[in-house]
């Protein structure tokens, strides 16, 4: 029998503490766009203010709904990208360096991107990228090596 | 450029992260700030709504009291008077003819009154 949630505005802080950071960033990578990766959060964590039920897998719930609320926002998409896409590591940060690449990975497709971003910088295994994104391993390894070719030739 | 050299690239960077203020507008109640002020607009206007009918019903109510003439009442309609007058059948016409006559004077001065936004000079 599912559980129920006590007190679903304390479980959104919490999950937000928890997650947010992490799902703005992968919303950000598939939209390109701040704007929207803000709208998309917003409407993932006020569907769960309204959520009565416990989820059981909340980062894996909440990656995945921040992903169809992604590509649903794309499918709709009338506005212009906005914001800043990337952020430096270290403490040098080359603003010519972080704008190149930052429209070379405006200009990959979507999927290229979520599969760039939950490789490269989330560390994810391509299996793991083929379970959520619901396809095979070799079109997460073809889209994520089509990726880095396409970087590699708008970068040089 | 070498596939060593563009991972090394994105070592350097990562997404952006979310603004500061972000946390607040997702986790201050969303479900309240949109339905709350819905539903206090609904009882204000109900409020208004009840206020504006009782106030109309005292304003109809004061207006139909002033604008009814009282009633006439005659021999006929009250056995009291019937019984006071005694039973002379003249005198009973008498005063009939008197009350229609009052009742007619009063009846033509409401009619000659002025219509609204007439002046009275």
């Amino acid at each position: 029998m599912p559980r129920r949630r006590d007190n679903p505005r304390a479980d959104v802080g919490r999950l937000y503490d928890e997650c947010g950071a992490a799902l703005y960033r992968y919303a950000l990578m598939i939209l390109a766009d701040a704007a929207g990766a803000e709208d998309a959060l917003h409407e993932v964590f006020a569907a769960l203010l309204t959520r009565p039920v416990a989820i059981d897998d909340e980062p894996r719930y909440l990656r995945r709904a921040v992903r169809n609320a992604c590509y649903t926002a794309l499918r709709r998409r009338v506005r212009t990208a906005s914001g800043p896409l990337l952020e430096v590591v270290g403490p040098d940060d080359r603003l010519d360096e972080r704008l190149a690449l930052e429209s070379a990975i405006r200009d990959l497709p979507p999927d290229q991107r979520e599969v760039l971003h939950l490789h490269a910088f989330e560390g994810m295994t391509f299996q793991e990228i083929a379970d959520l994104a619901g396809e095979s391993i070799n079109t997460i390894s073809s889209r994520y090596r089509y990726a880095m070719g396409k970087l590699r030739q708008m970068l040089t | 450029m070498f596939d060593r050299e563009l991972n090394e690239l994105l070592r350097r960077y990562r997404p952006a992260a979310p603004p500061p203020d972000l946390r607040d507008r997702i986790t201050v109640p969303i479900a309240v700030r949109r339905t709350w002020p819905w539903a206090v607009a609904a009882a204000a206007l109900l409020l208004a709504a009840c206020a504006l009918q009782v106030a109309t019903d005292r304003i109809y109510r004061t207006v139909e009291r002033a604008a009814t003439p009282p009633p006439v009442t005659t021999a006929d309609q009250s056995p009291e008077l019937r019984e006071a007058l005694g039973d002379d059948e003249l005198l009973l016409i008498a005063i009939e003819r008197l009350a229609r006559v009052e009742r007619e004077q009063r009846e033509a001065s409401e009619v000659s009154m002025p219509a609204t936004g007439e002046s009275w000079q």
